[in-house]
């Protein structure tokens, strides 16, 4: 008797098969055999696979080559980062848009390759030529790539060209820039973005900060109005408008020396430099409030411009800057012509500054020294200083100010207290019905009624 | 119902039939026809005119093949990864006769699981998204657990023949270690496939078809190729040696390893089954059979169904993976069409699964079983080199080699999922680029 090979059960001699497992029982490879090339046949297979794996290079398709068949594929992708990258740190999961010129890609990665990119420096920035390397992931109507460490990114940043922010423009598109500038104004639209608005000479624009900058390379410098710094990054699009993305922190910094933003100009020439900015120096001529904020008329010597101060610039503008006429001040702002007029807009306090101080002068002599009866004002005096006394019969609120009706026995006018006047003395909003006021001020004609406007508070005197 | 609906469901039918009858053929996986398919609809509209269609034939091929994938597994060994479990008491039923009797278990099983998703579809939308969002950040460890399972679990075996003390526990760790070997070598191969595969990146999404051929079918082939073993006279039972209790018992088995297997990614309807037999310790073959049927419908046509779920967004398996390249479902409607889908799809299949048994047993019964593994051996290599080129074909002889070390060792072929289990795990645990630059890979 002997044992069958397959099952170990004894055996009936002279048999071809074993029947009660089927197995035959003549010509039978060894089960050492069977080892031997099947542990053979695995290692050589991978080594082979393991050679060629290691000495043949990643297959780098173009972008718009991704195909739902090519769904897991391990390949390289070339491009420019068009956007800046998003970051989740719950998830720890990076990423970014790539494009190569025949589409876009989303490039994406997960924790520990997060960290490591973060850890290197090597998170890439909008304008960024890179080239990665991971998973395809192709979705029905968009690809993907799922980075697969971080040393599988390189980054090739380019040489960031320092331009006059004027020069830049939409076909500078994810082109590297440098720009030097005054910080204009600091805003954030929304929660995760900040805009630093730079001006230099040759105009303004927005500087992008994407919160997620200071999660990667440290918290961003603190920048105010007024300062001047430098900025490198890419020149991005938003709606067809040029601003510069920053890629890291430290491409923004303040500057020492200060930048300036406007050259020097004679009155005379700002017709020349409508749409430009200037600075133009000169003695106050005239401080003339409006319902939106005050009007100074500038003499330089070669004309006269007006300077156009809203309400808000003026209120910071007016507790540290005496603005009466006589003040010699510098004023740098945007040049513009407003119904045939030049005019000067400031935007910030630090635009308008004191050059001398208006000398102390006798009253006016313009001053009218006896009160106008008001049934004498015509709408033919507009423009004229007059001085009138009256008793208040009626106040209305507006959202500009206070208009009282003044009655002296002859006639009425309305007093206006544009809310300039009233910011400096809050109590002429609570003048009473029967209340005797003198006033000075410039007469108006607005919707066929006659105004007498006072520029200061100081113009108007309540009686006892 | 509306007509979009049945039109729909008569997509998924249709795709049930087409799928049952490839099926049939040895090792032939639905992947690979379903790479084909989805390539081929781009082209032929007309034939396939919307991606909902597309989504639901695709669905009824799954459907059919988790099904009727038995009938080669169990008639001409030919197991794929979710039935290689399968094969030890199939093959043991098969040598006694009762060939029919265990794919007809397996269909049962399989009818009951799918029954069981059926049943659970209307609670998937409000219980996958809790379920997902408490284990998505702990499925590294999961994984490792998973793996470290399967490799501990496994019994050593023929420590009991060898003359000295060090001999048998050299023959008792022999298997245990090859089953290491095997998990290893697997691993590394998936390392090299995921990170830096040698086939066109046209065929990307076929990657692991060279390797799962290779790793469970041709092995099998081979296997049967040098066994030369004579299949007995198989009998057509006219019924079935199970109690109700058995089939519920056998099924819910197979809805917890299924379940496993579609929610967790990499972890298949063989590793799912394999849990679920050590959760509900298994000791019957009929109970084992049932189970693994019930399993790989459950882990084959649940996992797609996840990819259906409004609000989920998951894709579980190869299917749901090529699937979401060309469509994105998400609405309920679509969703409920699925299910039903589904239902008519298990049904039809499971009537076509006692066909094709009864077929298999007189193509049994005409050709010589060694023929038949021959022409299987010759189907998939060709299969591998018109799917994936020379690159490929490597691919395979490689998985061969390493999945022969199960069969020729006597440990479960089951450790070749290292393939899948390996680099996944590694990379969820954050290392895997790490091992690959240290294999010189990346």
């Amino acid at each position: 008797m002997a044992t069958c090979p397959s099952c170990g059960r004894y055996f009936p001699p002279y048999t071809d098969a074993f029947p009660l497992c089927g197995a035959r029982l003549s010509h039978r490879m060894t089960i050492h055999a069977m080892r031997l090339t099947a542990l053979g046949l695995a290692a050589l297979g991978l080594i082979l696979l393991w050679w060629f794996a290691a000495h043949t290079p990643v297959p780098a398709p173009k972008i718009s080559q991704a195909q739902a068949t090519m769904n897991f594929a391990y390949v390289r992708v070339e491009g420019l980062v068009t956007r800046p990258p998003s970051f989740d740190s719950g998830a720890d999961t990076l990423s970014f848009w790539v494009a190569d010129g025949t589409g876009e890609l989303l490039v994406s990665s997960y924790r520990s390759t997060t960290q490591g990119l973060i850890k290197a420096g090597l998170v890439p920035g909008v304008g960024d030529r890179v080239s990665v390397e991971g998973t395809l992931r192709i979705r029905p109507d968009s690809a993907s790539l799922t980075l697969s460490s971080a040393q599988a990114l390189h980054i090739q940043r380019g040489q960031a060209t320092l331009m006059d922010i004027g020069q830049i423009d939409a076909g500078a598109a994810l082109r590297a820039v440098r720009v030097r500038g005054q910080v204009r104004a600091v805003r954030s639209p929304y929660k995760g973005l900040t805009l630093i608005t730079l001006r230099d000479p040759s105009g303004d624009i927005d500087v992008a900060v994407p919160e997620e900058i200071a999660q990667f390379y440290g918290p961003l410098v603190e920048l105010h109005p007024g300062q001047s710094a430098e900025a490198t990054g890419a020149v991005t699009l938003y709606r067809d408008t040029p601003q510069i993305t920053l890629g890291r922190s430290d491409a923004l910094y303040a500057l020492a020396d200060s930048v300036p933003i406007a050259s020097a100009a004679r009155v005379a020439d700002l017709g020349t430099r409508v749409g430009q900015w200037a600075v133009v120096r000169g003695a106050v001529v005239q401080v003339n409030p409006f319902s939106a904020g005050v009007r100074l008329m500038l003499d330089d010597g070669t004309g006269c411009a007006d300077v156009v101060l809203w309400r808000d610039l003026y209120a910071v503008i007016s507790p540290t800057l005496e603005l009466i006429e006589g003040t010699q001040v510098a004023v740098q702002g945007q040049v513009s012509l407003y119904r045939g007029a030049i005019e000067i807009e400031p935007e910030l306090a630090t635009d308008v500054t004191l050059v001398a101080a208006a000398l102390p002068t006798a009253p006016r002599p313009t001053t009218p020294s006896e009160p106008t009866q008001l049934s004498q004002i015509t709408p033919g005096d507009k423009r004229k200083l007059v001085a009138v006394r009256g008793k208040i019969v009626t106040a209305m609120l507006f959202s500009q100010g206070i208009k009282y009706w003044l009655d002296d026995g002859t006639g009425q006018v309305i007093l206006l207290l544009w809310q300039e006047v009233l910011d400096q003395a809050p109590d002429l909003a609570r003048l009473a019905k029967g209340t005797q006021v003198s006033v000075t001020g410039t007469v108006d004609v607005f919707e066929g009624e006659i105004e007498v406007v006072p520029k200061s508070a100081a113009d108007v005197q309540v009686q006892p | 119902m509306g007509l979009d609906t049945l039109f729909l469901i008569g997509y998924a039918v249709l795709g049930a039939m087409l799928a049952s009858l490839l099926a049939c053929v040895p090792a032939l996986h639905v992947y690979n026809v379903a790479g084909l398919v989805i390539v081929a609809s781009a082209k032929l509209s007309g034939v396939i005119p919307s991606g909902e269609a597309l989504a639901m034939f695709l669905l009824g091929m799954v459907t059919g093949y988790a099904t009727l994938n038995t009938v080669p597994s169990i008639f001409f060994s030919a197991p794929d990864d979710s039935t290689a479990f399968v094969v030890w008491p199939g093959q043991k039923y098969l040598m006694q006769g009762r060939g029919y009797e265990a794919a007809a278990l397996t269909g049962v099983g399989g009818l009951g699981g799918l029954l069981a998703v059926v049943a659970f579809s209307p609670l998937a939308s409000s219980v996958f998204p809790t379920l997902r969002a408490i284990v998505s950040p702990h499925l590294g460890w999961i994984l490792a657990a998973v793996a470290a399972f399967m490799l501990l679990s496994e019994w050593p075996k023929g420590g009991d023949r060898a003359r000295t003390p060090l001999g048998r526990l050299a023959e008792a760790w022999m298997s245990l270690g090859a089953g290491l070997l095997t998990f290893a070598l697997s691993g590394l191969l998936g390392f090299m496939l995921m990170y830096r595969s040698v086939m066109p990146t046209e065929v990307a999404f076929q990657n692991l078809l060279p390797a799962f051929v290779g790793l469970f079918a041709i092995p099998g082939v081979i296997q049967n190729l040098v066994a030369r073993t004579r299949v007995p006279e198989q009998h057509l039972s006219a019924s079935l040696d199970v109690t109700p209790e058995l089939v519920a018992r056998g099924v819910f088995a197979g809805l917890l390893g299924g379940s496993l297997a579609a929610f967790f990614p990499v972890v298949t309807g063989g590793i799912g089954g394999l849990l679920a037999g050590h959760a509900t310790a298994q000791r019957d073959d009929r109970l084992f059979i049932l189970s693994q049927g019930a399993s790989k419908a459950v882990y084959y046509v649940g996992g797609l169904l996840l990819f259906f779920v409004p609000g989920l967004g998951l894709a579980r398996g190869g299917m749901a993976w090529m699937l979401s390249t060309v469509y994105a479902p998400g609405t309920p409607r679509i969703y409920l069409t699925a299910v039903a889908a589904v239902a008519c799809a298990g049904a039809i299949s499971f009537f076509l699964l006692l066909w094709f048994s009864r077929a298999a047993i007189a193509l049994l019964r005409r050709m010589d079983y060694r023929w038949i593994s021959a022409a299987t051996l010759v189907l998939l290599v060709t299969l591998v080199l018109a799917w994936t080129g020379p690159g490929g074909l490597l691919v395979t002889m490689t998985a061969t080699g390493i999945g022969l070390i199960p069969v020729a060792f006597g440990c479960r072929k089951m450790n070749a999922m290292g393939v899948l289990l390996v680099p996944i795990t590694l990379n969820m645990a954050g290392v895997g680029a790490g091992v690959a630059h240290w294999l010189g890979l990346i």
